[in-house]
């Protein structure tokens, strides 16, 4: 216990006593971390958006118009054990025509004889499962079933907006990986020109038969110290700068506070770790 | 009082410099709790690298130093370090950390062997008294003079039982009343059962019971 309680002592001492390197130390792992909040923030938001259109799509699948009308509910009871179906709505000529008129504001088909609408069913889906490669599947399953025409949903917009959320997505692999690895470097170099400092003092602790481990720990300390307060920092000024800033319609959306938890513990890691290898190239 | 035991022995010891003169050759010494060898010889006479030897910074080229009745091992980190935690340095190779105050440098032995935080308290409170610096507990050692500065290393080496001495020209630039006040710890630590090793350029006034004094000469004690 005393041992510890020397050891925190060292590593306090050792950020006190040299306020100038703390305080650079901890601003350019702050920025960093403030970064990577941004960045994390902003794929939260845009995937928060894309969640939300991708819950509206359906499909429109369009009944053959040899079938007759008393087994299209075979059709659509085929359709409802499908996986992933959430409903199955019907929509008959008449239906569809009533459609049109509302959506056009007039009947368009007032000349013809015959209703040429075709008969349809509009399919929802759960949305756990929803992604274009899973459409494309479920596509290619409802067209086995007798009966199906055509199939129509928003493939194309599908596609983009996936694509774009995988882009935004691998930004911020990368992003992350480069400012995680950034930070290491800098608590690297922190550790070590602070173990240079006291060079003399960590030759002394030596010499008295204090092993590697015990020179080295308060600069571990310190590491985790510097790693985890600049993390809880970066997110206090989001957290304070959300309270008084707003934009518009667009709803920022935020990582839960579990989720901000674990990132502290993992830039905690990250402390450790740059620390560690620091003292290991110092020692 | 600390129990009679073998401290130090050195066994058919030769050692070379980095450009690989013969600095030690068989060198052989024996001391005991209580004893103290004064090692005399002149500057780059090899007393640093004795010094080094024991206390495992430096391998010799052949023989054995014995500390403690281990064999030293330079690749066992371990080892080296629970032998010097029993020793204490003054001077030479030792210096104390001059950013820090006189306590901070006389627990550092008792914290890193882990003692409790009161029996830190008590012992350095039994050494300030011990080397008359009670006074200067709080002191940074930068405003301390060469005197104090000696008698604080001392107290640092003796703080946690170190049974073994290492004392580098502890005379060197002292005056005469700070040299007494000196000679009396050092007799008084001999008489408590403390081996040490005095390295010294001249045979100096060390004139306590248990003394053995040795000339280094063409690499060899005499």
């Amino acid at each position: 216990m005393s041992r510890l309680l020397f050891l925190i002592g060292k590593a306090a001492g050792n950020i006190v006593t040299r306020p100038l390197a703390a305080i650079s130390s901890f601003l350019s792992l702050f920025l960093l971390f403030l970064l990577f909040d941004l960045v994390w923030i902003g794929t939260l938001t845009a995937s928060h958006y894309y969640d939300q259109m991708i819950a509206n799509i359906d499909m429109e699948i369009f009944i053959d118009d040899r079938l007759p009308d008393s087994t299209t509910s075979v059709l659509s009871a085929a359709l409802r054990r499908l996986d992933g179906v959430a409903t199955v709505e019907y929509v008959s000529r008449d239906d569809a025509r009533a459609r049109l008129y509302n959506l056009m504001g007039s009947d368009l088909l007032e000349g013809f004889d015959e209703n040429p609408l075709p008969r349809s069913l509009i399919v929802t889906f759960k949305q756990e499962l929803l992604n274009s490669m899973w459409l494309e599947r479920f596509t290619n399953n409802v067209k086995r079933l007798q009966g199906v025409a055509e199939i129509f949903y928003a493939r194309d917009w599908l596609n983009k907006a996936q694509t774009g959320k995988m882009i935004v997505g691998r930004v911020l692999l990368f992003l992350g990986l480069v400012i995680f690895l950034a930070s290491g470097l800098n608590l690297i170099q922190t550790v070590r020109l602070s173990m240079r400092a006291r060079w003399a003092e960590l030759m002394q602790l030596n010499l008295l038969g204090a092993g590697r481990r015990f020179c080295a720990l308060p600069y571990w300390l310190e590491g985790v110290f510097f790693a985890v307060v600049s993390a809880v920092a970066g997110w206090c000024i989001i957290m304070y700068g959300s309270l008084y800033l707003s934009y518009g319609d667009i709803i920022i959306t935020y990582p839960s506070l579990i989720q901000i938890l674990y990132f502290c513990l993992g830039a905690g890691a990250v402390g450790l770790l740059g620390a560690y290898v620091g003292s290991r190239r110092a020692l | 009082m600390i129990s009679k035991e073998k401290i130090v022995e050195l066994v058919a010891v030769s050692l070379s410099n980095e450009a690989g003169l013969r600095i030690f050759e068989n060198l052989n010494l024996t001391l005991c709790s209580g004893e103290t060898a004064l090692i005399i010889g002149p500057t780059g006479s090899g007393k640093t690298s004795l010094m080094e030897l024991l206390i495992g910074a430096r391998k010799p080229d052949s023989g054995e130093v014995i500390l403690f009745g281990k064999v030293l091992n330079l690749k066992n980190e371990r080892q080296i370090n629970e032998i010097r935690r029993r020793i204490g340095g003054v001077g030479g190779i030792f210096d104390l950390v001059p950013g820090l105050t006189v306590a901070d440098n006389l627990v550092y032995p008792l914290s890193i062997r882990g003692d409790a935080l009161s029996v830190q308290r008590a012992k350095l409170k039994q050494i300030l008294t011990q080397v008359n610096l009670l006074s200067k507990k709080r002191e940074k050692i930068s405003n301390l003079t060469r005197g104090e500065r000696l008698l604080v290393m001392l107290g640092r080496g003796v703080i946690a039982d170190q049974p073994l001495l290492l004392i580098d020209e502890p005379l060197d630039r002292l005056e005469s009343a700070a040299a007494n006040e000196l000679l009396g710890i050092l007799k008084r630590l001999s008489v408590a059962g403390h081996a040490m090793i005095i390295f010294t350029t001249g045979q100096g006034s060390f004139d306590f019971p248990g003394v053995m004094a040795f000339h280094i000469k063409d690499g060899r004690l005499q």
